[in-house]
């Protein structure tokens, strides 16, 4: 892979990698860490990588390998920044705002597997791949994460009444 | 759920830390060896010949006799020894305490399957458990290669305590794992090629 091809896919799946490591790491400037280390790693096993869905697929557990290690590094996550930035990135839309907040309240195992199939569009047997579980793992985890959020999100709606 | 695509539609990265990502990543063929880890590798050389010192003064003081100690491991629950045996491909194993016969077998397989990424060095004690690799500096790293997990006798996962790079003093680097296993949990050994799960290792720490 040459130089500009590895920017290219860098470039590419940025926005993935970041968003990966922030359903573990719930922090903006941890996952930016993450993001940094997934392309260093990237760059140096590039030579080893071919083919856009298997580049992805690889980018995607690596960027949860370095994000889980960040967070064995500092023992917690730090959510403090997380409203104060999302609060920009949502100031025309409070509901939407509401609804990311509850995806980085959910456990990572859940939030990943959610971004994984409904932004990602991945199937279940996929997602198990990449994170490590069985199918029937990444299916619970799914239907217990929708249910998670729509009780976080019917609590907020109570509490605003 | 529509929502959740639209949602994380909105979240992503400036473009300036990307531009400095891609920049780091280029340069680290030309600068591996940073200050920092050089310094990194520095403390750790100087605890561990501080904590050896250590040792060797309590075990004198005591009057025991090392070699005896060593070879009796499973009487030997609350001090980890190092043991110096004979190289096996390469690979060193230390292990002292109930855990020794499955710290022979986790080194066995990484050395065995694993060659690629083989662990130097696993020390489990009753507190602990340490998997480190050695990584030369003509090779690199990939963490999608392989993962441990330690389950406990419920089957919850146990997050490992620590986890951390040391330079080593070829230029490589030693990746340290640490775990805090007890009889009945059990370690999980996954070993990948480019993201897909090719082999997984059981062993139930007794």
């Amino acid at each position: 892979m040459t130089d500009s091809e590895f920017e290219s896919y860098a470039r590419r799946y940025s926005d993935t990698i970041f968003r990966v490591a922030l359903n573990i790491l719930k922090n903006k400037e941890d996952s930016e860490d993450a993001l940094q280390n997934t392309l260093i790693r990237f760059y140096k096993s590039s030579h080893k990588l071919s083919g856009e869905e298997h580049i992805k697929a690889w980018l995607i557990r690596v960027a949860q390998n370095e994000a889980k290690r960040i967070f064995r590094k500092n023992r917690r996550c730090d959510t403090s920044s997380l409203g104060e930035w999302v609060g920009e990135a949502f100031s025309d839309d409070l509901e939407k705002k509401e609804l990311f907040l509850s995806l980085m309240s959910l456990d990572e195992k859940y939030s990943t597997a959610l971004y994984l199939h409904y932004y990602e569009g991945y199937k279940t047997e996929e997602i198990a791949k990449m994170t490590s579980a069985s199918p029937s793992t990444v299916r619970s985890r799914l239907s217990r994460g929708r249910e998670l959020l729509k009780n976080l999100l019917s609590e907020d709606d109570y509490e605003s009444d | 759920m529509n929502q959740i695509k639209e949602v994380y539609s909105r979240i992503t990265v400036d473009d300036s830390v990307v531009d400095a990502a891609i920049k780091n990543a280029k340069q680290q063929k030309i600068t591996r060896f940073s200050a920092g880890r050089i310094i990194s590798f520095a403390a750790s050389f100087a605890v561990v010949i501080l904590a050896a010192g250590l040792v060797i003064f309590l075990l004198q003081t005591k009057n025991v006799d090392m070699t005896s100690r060593t070879a009796d491991a499973g009487a030997a629950d609350d001090i980890v020894v190092l043991e110096e045996e004979a190289p096996d491909d390469g690979a060193k194993t230390g292990s002292a305490g109930g855990s020794s016969k499955s710290a022979e077998a986790v080194m066995s397989y990484l050395s065995e399957e694993v060659p690629a990424l083989g662990a130097t060095e696993i020390r489990s004690g009753r507190t602990d458990l340490t998997v480190t690799y050695h990584v030369s500096k003509d090779e690199s790293y990939d963490p999608a290669e392989i993962t441990l997990s330690v389950f406990d006798a419920n089957g919850a996962e146990a997050r490992p305590v620590a986890g951390e790079d040391i330079l080593s003093e070829d230029g490589g680097v030693f990746i340290t794992e640490r775990f805090s296993p007890v009889d009945g949990d059990r370690l999980t050994l996954k070993y990948y090629d480019g993201g897909m799960l090719i082999k997984e290792e059981e062993i139930i720490l007794t």
